[in-house]
């Protein structure tokens, strides 16, 4: 009974909600269900065939995107991992510490990795070192967190453990809790990867390198047809990853 | 006696101050590897202690059940013997040394002399036997040698003699969340052992384990510590076991030691009065 009222109460709100931001947006759902054919018509008429010019170019820029999310998660994954022990009360005993850490990695999570990537391009420039940067704020935050958590839930049990036998607190991280956290480190680490293969693609677009800034170029001048094989290859690289990142963690884990 | 009686009970009240030499020798006979007196422990978030007024001593290769209801504080005190949980007030000598109020660095090198039990057998899944039987010489290894995981030579043959005896000489490189629940404790007092511990602290060890597993479970504890004269303090949830392994008994009620007197002499008044209530009421697994 509760729960019914609970959920009406509910469809009531969401619907409320809808109306409102569609007034406040002049979004008109009806209006672009209409404009629909125009769409296609520039889809089919301008983006297709694509059109393959300077294969040299778009060779590069993948590989940029490709190695500025590699690079990426990579330093991002050492980085967390210091801040993931020294984040997590069971193993760094200093409160302050780990309570600076969780802060701070929150901090950095919460600002979208789009917002830092346009903060410093406005800053430094355009250019794949700031991709990677901006990659790094974002993905150190993202993944502190999820370490933390995992050595949250292995630490008690294993510390305890071996620190009953007079084992110091180094000793116990090399010797039990990263053996035992392994698997979900890399699972982490794989997920940070496809998503920063997917975020590196855009981040193009806001100046910081790679296949997107190609692609808005492109766009930029009217070049449809090779735009569209920009975004074809996007496409490939985020399916690529996908199936990547799966096969790891088939043989992984 | 009379006083080893005024003694204790000064040292019940919570003395802050360190015990003489003198005063040590009257309270804590050196035979006695293990001393407690007017141990009391009151955790932060409770008003009430876990643990108040215990006063005992184990002597080498003696076995000890602690029994009494959930919540008695038999957990408790055994993990304020090691310090895993830290006493509010009393003291606790291992082989004559205080282990209360000093240093981490000091606890550390107390602690590889009690080993350990647990009721989850708290090993590391993902690695094998062998390698979490070894963690029990990390207390002995400098620090970069634990780090890089060098243990000796010596030390391993010790670890696979000790599994071979107990029956694991088979498993060695098994990983050790692949083993049943009897092997994965068993490695667990192997583990232990590897310490040389001349205490042994095994909080329920036998609860997550069906009747035919707990007995040999129990079998090798007694053993291992009659053998090793390894003074051993074990809590246990089933009177039975207790009744069958143990020389004698500590009952625990609200924190408080109700009963302490030889397992043979433990009647079924005193386990009604440890349990606070009649004896066919209790939940007893058969063993
Ligand atoms: N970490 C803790 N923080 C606060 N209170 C605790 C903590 N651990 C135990 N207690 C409380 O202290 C009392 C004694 O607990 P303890 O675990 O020592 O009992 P026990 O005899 O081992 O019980 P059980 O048979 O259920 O294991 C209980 O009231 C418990 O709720
Ligand atoms: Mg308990």
């Amino acid at each position: 009974m509760e729960s019914r009222r609970a959920a009406r109460t509910f469809l009531y709100v969401l619907f409320a909600l809808f109306v409102i931001s569609t007034a406040f947006t002049k979004f008109n759902p009806i209006d672009a269900l209409l404009a629909q054919g125009e769409f296609w018509n520039f889809i089919f008429t301008d983006f297709i065939p694509p059109r393959i010019q300077r294969l040299g170019a778009l060779f590069t820029a993948v590989k940029q995107t490709l190695y500025m999310a590699i690079g990426a998660t990579g330093v991002s994954a050492v980085l967390s991992l210091i801040l993931g022990f020294l984040g997590t009360p069971a193993i760094c005993r200093f409160r302050l510490v780990g309570a600076l850490v969780r802060g701070f990695a929150s901090l950095l999570r919460n600002i979208p990795v789009l917002v830092w990537a346009f903060i410093l391009v406005a800053a430094f420039g355009i250019g794949t070192a700031v991709g990677v940067v901006s990659l790094v704020i974002s993905t150190v935050g993202e993944l502190t967190r999820y370490f933390i958590e995992t050595l949250d839930e292995i630490a008690g049990e294993n510390i305890e453990a071996l620190e009953a036998t007079g084992a110091g607190m180094l000793p116990v991280i090399t010797q039990a809790i990263v053996p035992a956290a392994m698997p979900s480190f890399i699972a982490w680490f794989l997920y940070c990867l496809e998503l920063n293969i997917r975020a590196s693609t855009i981040l193009g677009m806001v100046g910081a390198g790679g296949i997107g800034l190609l692609m808005t170029g492109y766009i930029k001048q009217y070049n449809y047809g090779a735009a569209s094989t920009a975004i074809i290859a996007v496409a490939a690289i985020i399916i690529g990853a996908n199936l990547l990142t799966d096969y790891l963690r088939r043989v992984i884990l | 006696m009379a006083r080893k009686a005024t003694a204790a009970r000064e040292v019940s009240r919570g003395l802050s101050r360190k015990l003489s030499r003198a005063e040590r020798e009257v309270v804590y006979p050196l035979r006695n590897i293990l001393e407690v007196g007017g141990l009391k422990k009151t955790y932060r978030s409770a008003r009430k202690p876990a643990v108040k007024d215990v006063t005992f001593s184990v002597t080498k290769g003696e076995m000890v059940g602690v029994i009494g209801p959930s919540g008695a504080g038999k957990s408790t005190l055994l993990r304020c013997i090691n310090r895993l949980v830290e006493p509010s007030a009393g003291h606790i000598l291992i082989g004559g040394e205080e282990i209360t109020g000093v240093p981490a660095s000091k606890v550390r090198q107390l602690r590889r002399r009690i080993g350990m039990v647990f009721q989850h057998y708290n090993l590391v899944g993902r690695l094998t036997v062998m390698q979490n039987v070894m963690h029990g010489r990390l207390g002995y290894m400098s620090t970069l040698r634990g780090v890089l995981g060098l243990y000796s030579e010596e030390d391993k043959r010790q670890a696979v003699k000790i599994l071979e005896q107990s029956e694991l000489g088979e498993f060695l490189y098994h990983r050790a969340d692949k083993l049943s629940g009897g092997q994965k404790q068993r490695v667990g007092v192997v583990r232990a052992l590897m310490q040389q511990p001349s205490i042994l602290l095994c909080d329920e060890p036998i609860a997550s384990l069906d009747p035919a597993r707990a007995q040999v479970i129990m079998e090798l504890i007694r053993n291992v510590c009659k053998e090793r004269e390894i003074a051993c303090l074990v809590n246990l949830h089933q009177v039975e076991a207790a009744a069958k392994y143990t020389d004698r008994i500590i009952g625990m009620n609200g924190g408080e030691v109700v009963y302490d007197g030889p397992t043979a002499n433990l009647s079924e008044q005193m386990v009604e009065r440890v349990y606070g209530k009649p004896m066919d009421q209790l939940m007893i697994k058969g063993i």
